[in-house]
């Protein structure tokens, strides 16, 4: 936080009045008249009165609360003091586009970001509560702190530019069944392997073998038997996640649906396998290709919320970058879900590409018709018809190679989705056996 | 009508123009009259400038202007307006055209800054008239002037001086 504070300068009424005192007496002289003098007088005195003026103004505005993890739509509290030798004093709030001021408290409120607190022995503090409309970087506000002298004749002013900067998270959607990956890693978590290990699901019996631990075997199975039985069990792992978020829109799309909608759920995503205890990556088409490796934990998933809330929409992304990354980061036994409008060729054959390799792959298929406005002219809305004929038979091909794809129309849960994609691939597996 | 900062910002500046235009018809006779009918529609027409173009100096230059217009009222004989009236309009003049500017840079509502407007305005005509009434007062003249003349020079030139030296914003 840096203040800038100025020491009592005359203002525009002083200068006024001032110009009144001192013209007064030449024009009394010069004119032989009292008259000018005893108009001026008690502007006269107004002036020197208001130029004892008060001493300069110490404005400190904080910031309370948990700022630097809000959920868009949540409050954010803000603490204004103001210090200074007046009695009240007006504070002028900056704040960034998409912040609106939802209360306040100890302060009387002017205009749209205006508040008047009365200082109480020289201080006075108030209490605002922001809200943020839309996820993002803000840099929270500045505050311009005015104060005035006797009779409002000189003015200190005060900037205050607060240096916090609030991360809006996007608002996400509680998802209760996620599309689990088919394969673990090695490190411990939530999932049951199908290798064998320490973990809770039983697996079989087996005789005892040597170096077996004492604490496996079965001391009631073995107690029927004349010889010893060991309790297998499958290891408890946690699996490995890369999501692809491909923001790739048509022209003349609605950019802000499009491309909040693909955040959205993509930051949905990130916070329920990071609930999970998966190590999560991610690969991201919009604009620059970026992607963050295999990694858990509270840092990384902030991280990858802050990548997400980057995407840009493209409409054509550089496909070379983007097998460059898939190249590197995906690899079994990972499992990768596409967060993906599908309205590109490049996307379907990629996609077909990884699950051929024998990546496990899943594809939440965002529905691009939310943004995309349906044509009128019946020759548009033929083709339009067909466009999407041919995303649905995409899909088709895609669920035929595999791959679970779920499609997410405007006003579907994406809890909903992924438990279609989970059963799914379960009544796929159980056919398969 | 909504009282949003522009619409205080415009009724203020109206309110000055007004107060100006109220100041320019009171108008003496004999020779001082263009003096007088000059004078006061300058006045006018630097508050109208000023308020137009947002800057305080034609309200400064108005301010003084008037002031000595008061003067030459004197000295042609007919107090018209009153000192006290003088006093009003010139108060009630400067404070609305400065409501007018800070209501371009902040909220400020329009009855709160008419109401502070009038009721200073009124306070200084209630000071003028007291000491209008104490003072009862001819035209100054005789050896006392120069002393009266030299202290107001001196105290106005220590004033200027004082302003300029002060030390500026940190």
């Amino acid at each position: 936080m840096t203040t800038r504070g100025s020491r009592p300068r005359l203002n525009s009424r002083g200068f006024a009045y001032l110009a009144a005192a001192v013209v007064s007496p030449f024009a009394s002289l010069a004119l032989g008249d009292p008259g000018p003098v005893l108009v001026a007088l008690p502007v006269a005195v107004a002036v020197v009165i208001g130029l004892s003026g008060p001493p300069p103004v110490d404005p400190v505005l904080t910031v309370t609360g948990e700022v630097d993890r809000v959920v868009e739509g949540s409050p954010v509290k803000m603490r204004v003091e103001v210090q200074a030798g007046a009695s009240t004093a007006q504070v002028t709030l900056d704040l960034p586009p998409g912040a609106r001021m939802l209360g306040w408290r100890g302060a009387r409120r002017i205009g749209d970001d205006g508040l008047v607190l009365r200082l109480v022995d020289g201080v006075g503090v108030a209490e605002i509560t922001l809200v943020f409309e839309r996820w993002g970087s803000y840099r929270l506000a500045s505050a311009r702190v005015e104060t005035h002298g006797p009779l409002r004749l000189s003015t200190s002013v005060a900037t205050c530019r607060v240096a916090d900067v609030v991360v809006v998270l996007p608002e996400t959607e509680r998802v209760r069944q996620l599309v689990e990956p088919l394969m673990t890693n090695m490190h411990a978590g939530d999932l049951v392997s199908a290798a064998r290990g320490a973990g809770a699901e039983m697996s079989e019996l087996r005789t005892w073998q040597p170096a077996d631990p004492p604490r496996a075997i079965n001391w009631r199975a073995s107690a029927r038997s004349d010889q010893l039985w060991v309790t297998d069990r499958y290891a408890d792992r946690n699996g490995d996640l890369i999501l692809v978020v491909d923001s790739v829109t048509e022209r003349g799309a609605e950019i802000e649906k499009a491309v909040g909608r693909v955040v959205r759920i993509a930051a949905s995503l990130v916070k329920a396998y990071g609930q999970g205890r998966h190590r999560l990556g991610l690969v991201s088409f919009s604009g620059y290709t970026r992607w963050f490796g295999l990694d858990s934990g509270g840092t990384h998933q902030y991280r990858l919320l802050e990548a997400v809330m980057r995407t840009q929409a493209v409409t054509e992304p550089v496909w070379m970058a983007v097998d460059r990354v898939l190249e590197r980061t995906v690899h079994r036994p990972s499992m990768v879900v596409f967060v993906t409008p599908l309205v590109t060729e490049g996307i379907h054959g990629r996609i077909l590409q990884l699950a051929g390799g024998g990546v496990d792959v899943g594809v939440v298929a965002v529905d691009p018709d939310e943004w995309i406005e349906t044509p009128r002219d019946p020759l548009r809305a033929l083709a339009h018809r067909i466009w999407r004929m041919e995303r649905q038979r995409a899909i088709d091909i895609l669920r035929s190679s595999g791959v679970a794809v779920g499609d997410l129309w405007e006003g579907r849960s994406l809890g909903d989705l992924t438990e279609e994609m989970d059963g799914w691939r379960r009544r796929r597996r159980q056919l398969r056996t | 009508m909504a009282q949003t900062p522009a619409s205080t910002a415009h009724l203020t500046a109206a309110g000055a123009v007004g107060v100006g235009v109220v100041a320019a018809t009171f108008v003496v006779d004999g020779p001082w009259q263009p003096i007088s009918v000059v004078s006061g529609w300058l006045v006018v027409g630097f508050v109208v400038v000023s308020v137009v173009w947002g800057r305080p100096v034609g309200l400064v230059v108005a301010a003084a202007l008037h002031v000595a217009r008061v003067g030459v009222h004197g000295i042609a004989g007919e107090r018209t307006p009153g000192l006290v009236v003088s006093a009003v309009l010139l108060v009630a003049m400067v404070e609305l055209a400065t409501a007018s500017f800070e209501a371009r840079q902040m909220p400020l509502p329009f009855d709160t800054a008419l109401a502070r407007s009038l009721l200073l305005a009124a306070a200084a005509g209630l000071a003028v008239g007291l000491v209008a009434a104490g003072v009862r007062s001819t035209p100054v003249a005789g050896p006392g002037a120069a002393i009266i003349g030299l202290v107001a020079a001196l105290s106005a030139a220590g004033l200027l001086v004082w302003l300029a030296r002060r030390p500026g914003p940190d």
